[in-house]
């Protein structure tokens, strides 16, 4: 059934959508290139499932993998601000802070959640099915909407501010620094939230779960700023969607190349080039949009 | 330019393409389909599966007549797992086989086929199992618990002056932190004492193994993927410095590695195919295999690059002499 | 009456890439509460210096810099910030290309300390500022999509909601055309009269004597003329210009 692929890469795109999130809104909305998602999605997922094996709450389980998450992004932007360590090295120092974090947290590399009772079997769904699907872009699409109120409170202008003038920001008297650092915690609590539903629906937790996020992030964001339109949405509104559109899009394209069964070696040139394809039957004819262009 | 029509032309006929190729996968119900699936391809993997294809073709199951195979392989890449494990579940397959702890564990997780593990080195520990001597219905496999203390024998007898042995191993995969914590058990038996270096990604087996050349009598290649797969490199500064190398695994004797006592992985696929055999004929509680490795391998090309004589007493027990390194 | 913002003794110099260049030398001014001083020098004189050193975006090196008679290193920075509107001649620089009209005059509306304002009729008054001001935008459009003189109109409004006792003005209205020039002086005074200072540089020496109560030269980072601003004056600034050698005041 080719429905099977579309709701396989949906499922995968809800779960991995909110690490997209945190990569985008990083990078469009706070103007900062954040690579802390490759460190902060393991150790959501290590934090959790250490903690529901030795049997905690499940709720108290995601808080605190919410928590890791959060530290590891503020951390990053602590670094940067008051370090004056330049971004992606700021990055750089906390994935691999986080790698050692999270195997000695896990005391592992690896811990298995097979038949534990977790999260998604409170709401009934342990199954791979349809329900699952809904059930976690239902999920994502709540997340989505909250944080797009949030950007367009008070705090997220200002948020906003930091990022796309940071010079203005500083006049204007707003505390660019710990701005960051709160924005970038936020951030990556959304990763952790990517690392606890990869360790549910995935049934393990590995400290290399965030491998290759990055990548993923940068494919989903180009597929989804070009998808999504831009004429009549708000900016920040725009960036939250693209990422959505984006993760899903990619990760449908992904299911649809592995049930085609491509060589193991070919999988990422298919991925590669159904991307391309879908970005350049997007391209304008006319003057690119400023904003489009800078990636 | 094109135009807007000609473009959406385009994009229904990939998507035309794309529906028809995967509702294509229509099965004639007297050919079996069985799914082999791998996180990462490397010699010791390459030859489970082609252990359990050959096996599968000596007991009738000739491909493309009674049977089809589907292959998967992640390419190292972790989010790609669960995808290639919900592909398979929704797929109507007839057995599942998964290689490697990860991709086991997530199969485990999601199918409802008949589900086959194959070289697991701690399959309680990774969830697949909930107990090795109880059978479960519809999981069974073949686990690669490697025989750590006959491997340490063979290097006293190979190198009876040594003192230090150097391990390299990725603390980021599970199989290798059990394999650690059985050589640090088993090492004092054989008075050897026991340096770590850890190698997280391929590209760090040559650092690490070059960090460990001055302060040890010989260099251990622990069988994780990571390391396996940057054993190439381990070898060359090993044989650069006149250093004995040893490996977990018999691919890595293969290619230059000086010996081993492996579990034999080629054995290892045969006697999953047994398995994969007898699932397909409806067998249900199979018990699970553990691999008997007790084959010991070495390379006399290796030795001599290395500076290192074996004694005649182990080449003659010896299961397979390479005199070459291969590729 | 204490001047508002006060230089004493201040030199400063930037120490990069191997040249060292001497931006002040020693310079003092002072400014009175509610004064509009005009300052006007050659490229590269140092007026811009003075600027940022106001503003908080440089570190003072040498002398002190006071503010109401309390040395501004003892103020916290926020307070300082505050302090101080600054409007650049670089219109991106004093605006964010993807925020909204609506959300710059929303941030500076909102960051300062006066009671607040309620949000509902927010969207109206911002409205009857565009036009009074005759910016023909919309409070969605984001700044990017805005011209170069609209957004240093939008950056003149929101130094108006702003209200910082001090304005600091970098040829900010060298991008606008000769009505929206005119409109901005004409908000300028609007402010001026209401109380506020105004620091204004500019490189043309008849506007620098024609507007504000004094006028203010500054070469090589010193103060060489300082004069109440008149028109009649304009002929002797421009022999100062003009001297090759420096004179002290």
């Amino acid at each position: 059934m080719a429905w099977t692929p579309i709701q396989i890469g949906i499922a995968q795109g809800s779960v991995l959508g909110w690490a997209v999130l945190c990569f985008s809104m990083a990078y469009r909305l706070l103007g900062f290139a954040d690579l802390t998602v490759e460190g902060s999605l393991a150790l959501g997922a290590g934090t959790y499932a250490i903690l529901v094996r030795q049997g905690f709450p499940v709720s108290q389980c995601l808080l605190l993998a919410l928590l890791a998450g959060s530290l590891a992004g503020a951390l990053t932007g602590a670094i940067h601000a008051y370090f004056r360590v330049n971004q992606f090295l700021a990055g750089i120092i906390v994935v691999a802070i986080s790698f050692s974090s999270t195997l000695r947290i896990m005391k592992g590399p690896n811990i298995s959640l097979i038949g534990r009772a977790s999260l998604l079997s409170k709401f009934g769904l342990v199954d791979n099915g349809a329900t699952q699907t809904i059930t976690l872009l239902l999920l994502l699409l709540f997340g989505a909407g909250l944080l797009i109120v949030l950007f367009r409170s008070k705090l997220g202008i200002a948020l906003r501010a930091v990022g796309a003038n940071h010079r203005l920001a500083d006049e204007l008297g707003l505390r660019s620094a710990l701005l960051i650092v709160s924005g970038l915690a936020l951030c990556n609590a959304l990763a952790a939230i990517s690392g606890v539903l990869l360790a549910e629906v995935q049934g393990f937790a590995d400290v290399s779960n965030g491998q290759g996020i990055l990548i993923i992030s940068l494919a989903a964001l180009t597929i989804g700023e070009k998808l999504t339109p831009s004429r009549l949405l708000a900016y920040p509104i725009f960036v939250i969607i693209a990422a959505l559109v984006g993760s899903i899009t990619y990760q449908v394209v992904i299911a649809f190349a592995l049930r085609l069964g491509l060589p193991a070696t070919d999988l990422r040139l298919a991925t590669g080039l159904l991307v391309l394809g879908i970005v350049a039957t997007r391209m304008r004819t006319g003057r690119d949009n400023v904003l489009g262009a800078s990636l | 330019m094109i135009s807007q029509i000609q473009r959406r032309a385009f994009i229904i006929v990939i998507l035309g393409f794309l529906v028809a190729f995967s509702s294509c996968n229509r099965q004639q119900p007297s050919v079996k389909t069985v799914a082999i699936a791998t996180l990462m391809s490397h010699p010791a993997i390459d030859q489970v599966a082609h252990g359990i294809k050959t096996e599968l073709d000596r007991e009738g199951w000739k491909e493309g007549i009674n049977i089809r195979y589907v292959d998967r392989n992640a390419n190292q890449q972790m989010t790609v797992v669960p995808t290639i494990a919900s592909d398979l579940a929704a797929q109507n397959l007839d057995v599942i086989v998964g290689i490697t702890t990860p991709m086991a564990q997530a199969l485990r997780r999601v199918v409802k086929s008949p589900l086959v593990f194959a070289a697991v080195t701690d399959p309680v520990g990774a969830g697949v199992v909930s107990d090795m001597t109880r059978p479960e219905p519809l999981v069974t496999g073949s686990s690669d618990a490697w025989p750590y203390r006959d491997q340490l024998l063979l290097i006293r007898q190979i190198l009876p002056k040594a003192k230090t042995l150097g391990v390299l191993y990725n603390p980021g995969e599970a199989a290798s932190q059990y394999g650690i914590q059985q050589i640090r058990h088993y090492a004092p038996e054989f008075s050897f004492s026991i340096i770590e270096a850890s190698a997280n990604s391929v590209g760090d087996v040559v650092p690490a193994a070059q960090s460990l050349i001055g302060r040890v009598d010989a260099l251990f290649l622990s069988s994780d993927n990571t390391v396996i797969g940057g054993a190439t490199g381990a070898i060359k500064v090993a044989i650069a410095n006149h250093k004995a190398l040893f490996a977990g695994d018999s691919g890595t004797v293969r290619i230059g590695a000086l010996a081993s006592v492996s579990v034999g992985y080629e054995q290892l696929g045969i006697d999953t195919g047994r398995l994969v055999g007898r699932v397909l004929k409806g067998e249900k509680n199979i018990p699970i295999v553990v691999a008997q490795g007790s084959d010991v391998y070495i390379n006399r090309k290796a030795a001599e690059m290395m500076g290192v004589t074996i004694p005649q007493a182990v080449v003659d027990h010896a299961t397979k002499v390479y005199d070459t390194i291969g590729q | 009456m204490k001047p508002i913002v006060e230089l004493r003794g201040v030199s400063h110099k930037y120490d990069r890439w191997g040249c060292e260049i001497r931006a002040l030398r020693d310079l003092s001014l002072s400014v009175a509460s509610g004064e509009w001083v005009m300052m006007v020098g050659p490229n590269g004189s140092g007026k811009s210096t003075i600027l940022k050193l106001l503003a908080g975006e440089l570190d003072l090196q040498n002398g002190s810099i006071l503010i109401q008679g309390t040395p501004a290193a003892d103020m916290p920075e926020r307070a300082l910030r505050r302090f101080f509107s600054v409007m650049h001649q670089d219109p991106t620089a004093g605006t964010a290309a993807t925020l909204t009209v609506g959300e710059h005059l929303l941030l500076a509306e909102t960051l300062q300390t006066s009671p607040r304002l309620s949000s509902s009729g927010r969207k109206n008054r911002y409205s009857s500022l565009l036009g009074d001001f005759h910016l023909d935008v919309s409070l969605d459009q984001p700044a990017h999509t805005l011209s170069g003189g609209q957004r240093q109109l939008l950056t003149l409004l929101m130094v108006k909601l702003r209200e910082a006792p001090v304005l600091l003005l970098d040829e900010p209205f060298t991008a606008l055309d000769v009505s929206k020039t005119r409109l901005c002086f004409g908000a300028l005074e609007k402010l001026y009269a209401a109380g506020r200072t105004i620091i204004f540089v500019t490189h043309d020496l008849n506007e620098a004597c024609r507007r504000g109560d004094r006028t203010i030269g500054i070469r090589e980072g010193r103060v060489v003329y300082e004069r109440r601003s008149d028109s009649r004056f304009t002929s002797e600034l421009e022999q100062v210009w003009t001297a090759t050698d420096s004179v002290a005041k």
